[in-house]
């Protein structure tokens, strides 16, 4: 049996945001991203968390940049999402699709 | 209003409370953010969130290190109870030296705390002795360092456990209106188990002679006859009633606060000890 595991609900946020900032996807604007769409405070340490999961995994992998004196000397560390991770990314919306789709019920709820 | 500079306090413990200190780049984005208009509250609550993951990652990673502690300090009472026989047994034979004070105080202070770090070191052994001919693993220094360090752990935690309930007379300290019996103190509410007297309840009474007596379990000790500062310790009297002997698989099924504190302290030290024994790499792993 393959080896395949999905994404989690914040990590495939995460991910997303990752894609969509592109080469400027840093913590600040991440947790910024997550924050206007959950519309709640989100803890910049469980996105690096979350980061640091996924790069283990290879499914992001960062740079960093140079360090700069507003940040009190400490440099940004950019992350991209790597063809595993937008691998990952298909293939988990593709499942959550064909889930939903087969919702029926909830369907004629909504309605 | 917020200042340019974020609060030092959560600053240290994000610098310094984090194994190998948090992502540098976190803490820049952290100061980032603060300086773009977020709160003082925002910061700190940032900064324990960092610390509660790095936490919670830290014991992951160590969940071998956390069952094993758990099971050999369920095992403390037991081994205490053995070495308080093996002591009482001493002092019995006389084979214990009676020193002046203050020498005294330290040898006792000495015997009481020799068994406990014993178990602290033997269960280090059975832990590491695995991993001996692991060269990646197993560095001769580290574990020596560690050592050296449960060893000041223990002595911490154990010494704040014996003399802080002094402090506090109403908790059971045995007290006759002049301060703690402090002479009694490092044998009696900790070190020794309950079998034999430790976490008892202490009850203070005076006899004919109006000497204050101290009863704990099966002992008891009386005040010695007046002399001038450093007070002689209590007299331990040998003609008090013994109680049925108790074993240490008792001892290691005893519930109750003290027995439950003692696991925790031998726990936490054990924990610590382990945990420093171990690769820098192996702690710092997400």
């Amino acid at each position: 049996m393959a080896d395949r595991s999905y994404l989690g609900e914040f990590e495939l946020m995460i991910l997303l945001a990752v894609l969509q900032l592109g080469e400027e996807a840093y913590g600040v604007p991440i947790a910024r991203i997550l924050e206007a769409h959950r519309g709640r405070d989100v803890s910049i340490g469980s996105v690096y968390a979350a980061l640091e999961r996924m790069a283990s995994k290879g499914l992001v992998s960062s740079s960093l940049g140079d360090p700069t004196p507003e940040r009190g000397g400490k440099a940004k560390r950019y992350f991209q999402v790597t063809d595993a991770g937008l691998r990952q990314v298909h293939e988990t919306r593709k499942v959550l699709t064909s889930l939903w789709q087969q919702l029926p019920a909830l369907k004629r709820r909504c309605a | 209003m917020n200042s340019d500079h974020p609060p030092s306090i959560p600053t240290w413990l994000l610098e310094h409370c984090t194994s190998g200190g948090s992502d540098p780049s976190l803490r820049g984005d952290l100061i980032e953010e603060f300086r773009s208009g977020r709160s003082a509250a925002w910061y700190w609550r940032q900064a324990l969130a960092v610390l509660a993951i790095g936490c919670l990652r830290d014991l992951r990673n160590h969940r071998r290190e956390l069952v094993f502690g758990a099971f050999w300090s369920m095992l403390a009472p037991g081994w205490l109870f053995l070495a308080g026989v093996v002591t009482q047994r001493a002092a019995n034979a006389g084979h214990i030296w009676q020193l002046p004070w203050p020498w005294s105080a330290l040898y006792s202070s000495a015997l009481s705390f020799a068994p406990g770090l014993l178990f602290v070191w033997a269960g280090m052994l059975v832990y590491l002795l695995p991993q001996w001919g692991s060269h990646k693993r197993f560095r001769i220094l580290r574990v020596g360092r560690s050592v050296v360090l449960s060893a000041l752990v223990f002595l911490v935690i154990a010494s704040g456990l014996v003399w802080v309930p002094l402090l506090f007379p109403s908790a059971g300290s045995a007290v006759d209106g002049r301060g703690p019996a402090l002479s009694i103190a490092p044998t009696a509410p900790f070190i020794v188990p309950k079998n034999l007297g430790g976490g008892s309840q202490v009850t203070v009474t005076h006899n004919q002679q109006g000497k204050v007596v101290v009863h704990i379990a099966n002992r008891v000790y009386v005040e010695p006859p007046d002399s001038p500062w450093p007070k002689q310790p209590f007299q331990l009297d040998r003609n008090a009633p013994a109680h049925p002997p108790a074993t240490p698989l008792a001892a290691i099924e005893e519930q109750g606060a003290w027995p439950l504190l003692t696991r925790l302290t031998f726990f936490l030290c054990l924990l610590f000890a382990l945990w420093k024994s171990q690769p820098e790499s192996r702690r710092q792993r997400a």
